[in-house]
């Protein structure tokens, strides 16, 4: 290998660089087959056989621009303009469907102008939004949920991170209907609707996968999470908002379909209650309690409670706190399930020691199968 | 070297070294450029491809073998999973190999105008450059040094684009 790689060398040396002297169009699948957009870019330094190549690719079939990604030195000034004029260089005017668009842009730019972009990327059929910005509202109103992004037909995967600044609003499509939207995921969104996961839901009839991750939340009574198709559910750091509608309890999941199931939040007396995930395979539960005061019966028989409707999953995740509950639940009502007939592999988020070690033999006593224990610290 | 199985019409390739392979001509058609040939009915008994080297040659006839067994999209019937995942497997396995061996690859299959190899070369090429600097880049696909930017010129194009730069 090494010998004919000299070889080609000396050949390469003496005579041609191969690659630029391929027609262009061989030049532009290359680019295209780069991850971002800025790496795209970059080749114009290469040589002068590549200084304008990337100008003339007929189209970007997905693009990629984090505004973070390029301004990593603050003290940088970052180029407003040029980034601006690229973005709108690259969205318009083109016939050509749009495969996905990630967008991160920070609070640069005012709303109209991010609304622009967006909307470009729809009429151009975009199937994935990854959309990271500030909503900077000129008068510090509610972020509309734009009704043309819900009525989009192409639009498959959404995700949306906006700084949790201005509120979002679902007022004006809650009797829409995604189309086609198979992936939702909401992150640092602050809702003004009450029971946002469930008017998200119901918009969403073909949703296979919603994570929701520091959400501020309104919450009256209890946020049905009640899906037919949803595989995937990620629930990450909620912020709960009591607001004067009622009082804030929590969710309740009910998802014939759910495979995978992530709860990793503040836990408090009934705000997880699982209904229906018959199918699920995975559950990481990872209940937090920041006070650490929480531990009682209650919270003990609570998380057993939960436990019970999620002894059928192969896979299960714990941590400290759900272990310290366990071991301190009094469960006279035998929530603690009787059985794990599927569990395969055991997961625990904090070092093993005697005193998590009751509960694991707890539950391996309850497993048929012989159990694979990971057991690590991790950082959250 | 060559290769025969079925009583299938045989094709000829004849690489720049003189080295002679033949094919069925099933596998030989995955190439718009030799199907256009023995449609249009200029292909004689031996196809002379002077520009092409018998080790880049034999590389890519094991492509075209591969990818003529299998069934395609255009079949219409249900393409059978499996079938897709072991191509794509075979696709991961056969770009395994040094950068000069790729160009070589990707410029006969430009010549031979074989589309999805022309896609996997490229895809690979991008592969190998993705996340490198300039420089990088320029000592990977072994730019030619004459070619290279003036230091003005350099700095021209990263104002140009700055937002794009580190």
């Amino acid at each position: 290998m090494k010998k004919s790689n000299q070889a080609k060398a000396s050949k390469h040396e003496n005579g041609v660089d191969y690659i630029s002297n391929m027609p262009d169009p061989i030049l532009q699948l290359i680019l295209q087959g780069l991850p971002t957009t800025e790496e795209v870019v970059r080749t114009s330094v290469l040589s002068t056989r590549w200084r304008y190549l990337w100008t003339s690719i007929p189209y970007f079939p997905s693009l990629d621009l984090d505004c973070y990604r390029t301004a990593l030195t603050p003290s940088l000034k970052f180029p407003k303009k040029k980034f601006k004029d690229f973005v709108t260089w690259c969205l318009a005017n083109r016939t050509v469907d749009l495969d996905s668009l990630r967008l991160c842009c920070a609070s640069y730019y005012r709303y109209s102008t991010v609304n622009g972009w967006i909307k470009e990327a729809v009429n151009r059929n975009a199937k994935s939004l990854d959309l990271k910005f500030d909503h900077k509202s000129e008068c510090f109103s509610d972020f509309d949920f734009p009704e043309w992004l819900v009525t989009c037909d192409t639009l498959e995967v959404l995700r949306l991170n906006l700084y949790c600044r201005a509120p979002l609003n679902l007022a004006r499509c809650t009797e829409l209907r995604f189309r086609a939207l198979r992936v939702l995921e909401l992150n640092n969104v602050y809702c003004r609707n009450i029971n946002a996961i469930e008017l998200f839901l119901r918009m969403s009839p073909l949703l296979e996968e919603l994570t929701l991750i520091h959400c501020w939340l309104r919450v009256s009574g209890r946020d049905r999470i009640l899906s037919p198709k949803l595989k995937t559910l990620i629930i990450r750091n909620w912020k709960k908002i009591i607001s004067g509608e009622g009082f804030w309890r929590g969710v309740s999941v009910s998802c014939p379909e759910l495979m995978s199931f992530e709860f990793n939040c503040a836990f408090e007396r009934e705000v997880l209650i699982i209904e229906n995930i018959n199918s699920l395979k995975k559950a990481v539960i990872l209940p937090n309690n920041k006070m650490q005061r929480m531990i009682s019966y209650d919270m003990g028989d609570e998380i057993c409670k939960v436990l019970a409707k999620i002894s059928h999953v192969e896979s299960l995740s714990v941590n400290l706190y759900f272990i310290q509950c366990i071991d301190a639940a009094r469960d006279w009502r035998g929530y603690f399930p009787a059985s794990f007939l599927n569990l395969k592999t055991l997961e625990v988020t904090t070092t093993i020691d005697a005193f998590t070690m009751n509960v694991i033999i707890r539950i391996l006593r309850c497993s048929i199968w012989s159990l694979s224990i990971w057991s690590f610290k991790r950082n959250i | 070297m060559s290769t025969s199985s079925s009583s299938s019409k045989k094709i000829v390739l004849k690489s720049a070294d003189n080295e002679t392979f033949e094919i069925d001509e099933i596998v030989a058609l995955e190439s718009q450029a030799i199907k256009n040939m023995i449609e249009d009915e200029c292909a004689d008994n031996v196809i002379p491809l002077g520009n092409i080297d018998s080790k880049t040659l034999s590389k890519i006839i094991e492509y075209c073998k591969k990818h003529a067994e299998s069934p395609k999209k255009d079949d219409n019937a249900d393409i059978d999973e499996k079938a897709v995942e072991d191509l794509k497997s075979f696709d991961a396995e056969f770009a395994k190999v040094d950068m000069p061996l790729i160009q070589d690859i990707l410029m006969a299959a430009n010549f031979l105008n074989i589309d999805n190899l022309i896609g996997l070369m490229c895809r690979t090429i991008a592969d190998r450059i993705k996340g490198k600097t300039p420089e990088e880049i320029r000592k990977i696909l072994n730019i030619n040094k004459n070619d290279l930017l003036s230091p003005e010129q350099e700095a021209k194009a990263r104002e140009e684009n700055s937002w794009a730069f580190d």
